[in-house]
């Protein structure tokens, strides 16, 4: 299966760069997610991650490095979230790891609520962000 | 939530009161957001905690001036327009906008303000994560959790204006404010 690699850009609307191996069996998201459309920017993520689930037993990491995402991108999240449970409820062994700013207390408690709704549990990881 | 505006003294009062960081009235365009997201970034770059949120609010609720607004000029794509104000005051930052929209939506407004501002914020989390499932299941486009982000972002409550222009339109403010 073929990985998926979109460059992050920041312009009129912020693109998160997004990187799905599938040899690695690794997956990021990260930088800033606020798109003119965001149905129609995670449908080929979550597309891929349902084809991975039909393709693969390997353990999949999933790391989110997101330093803003807006309400309509927290929707795709939780999407996101939801073929991932999907794909442990198969057997599948899944490794999540939400890193976040030191100093952002809003993006931990994003991540708190999204552990609650997906029922799956993150590593929460601080880092310290260059300004 | 006080009810009423002035609408004419609406901008020169507010002035009076704050330092205005930034003040825009006329269509709301993409590309009109995206030069406010640069200018709110310059103005505040010393504070990055006031920056995230100020900017994530005002992303949000600049949808909602999209959504809601009534007033249209007629160039090319009949644009939407509205006011975004952005101001200082001794010991908070505040975010407001102003719109023309639907009477009937002003109800609903009210309502969804009210039902925001009775909640701590645990309640609101919860009740975020309750809505948000709710568009997921619905197939939404939107997550219509924007005004909760609001409140839960600037821990503080939202505030609604009104003022009746006629039956079918009134003008509204909605404002948020940021502890310093």
């Amino acid at each position: 299966m073929e990985n998926l690699y979109i460059k992050g850009q920041r312009g009129i609307y912020f693109t998160p760069t997004v990187k799905l191996d599938a040899e690695a069996s690794v997956c990021e998201i990260s930088g800033e997610s606020y798109l003119e459309d965001t149905v129609d920017f995670y449908d080929p993520i979550i597309k891929w991650l349902n084809a991975y689930n039909e393709e693969s037993y390997k353990t999949l990491t999933f790391n989110f490095k997101l330093t803003y995402f807006n309400t309509s991108s927290s929707k795709a999240i939780l999407n996101i979230l939801k073929s991932l449970k999907k794909f442990k409820e198969k057997g599948g062994e899944i490794v999540i790891n939400w890193y976040y700013p030191d100093d952002d207390y809003d993006i931990l408690a994003e991540a708190e609520d999204f552990m609650e709704d997906s029922k799956l549990s993150f590593n929460l990881i601080p880092y310290k962000l260059e300004y | 939530m006080s009810e009423k505006i002035n609408f004419f003294a609406y901008q020169s009062d507010y002035y009076s009161e704050h330092e205005i960081l930034l003040s825009y009235k006329g269509p709301v365009t993409d590309i009109i957001l995206a030069e406010i997201s640069l200018e709110i970034q310059k103005k505040i770059k010393e504070n990055p905690r006031i920056f995230r949120k100020l900017h994530a609010i005002f992303i949000e609720l600049a949808q909602n001036i999209l959504y809601y607004s009534n007033e249209y000029n007629h160039f090319r794509k009949q644009e939407k327009v509205g006011c975004i104000i952005i101001a200082r005051s001794e010991d908070y930052y505040h975010l407001e906008t102003g719109n023309l929209a639907n009477t009937v939506s002003i109800k609903l407004l009210r309502e969804r303000c009210k039902v925001i501002n009775d909640m701590d914020a645990k309640s609101l989390r919860m009740y975020k994560r309750h809505m948000r499932k709710l568009s997921l299941m619905a197939g939404a486009r939107g997550a219509g959790i924007g005004l909760i982000q609001s409140a839960l972002l600037s821990e503080n409550p939202l505030e609604m204006r009104s003022r009746k222009i006629d039956d079918d339109y009134t003008f509204f403010t909605l404002s948020v404010k940021i502890a310093r």
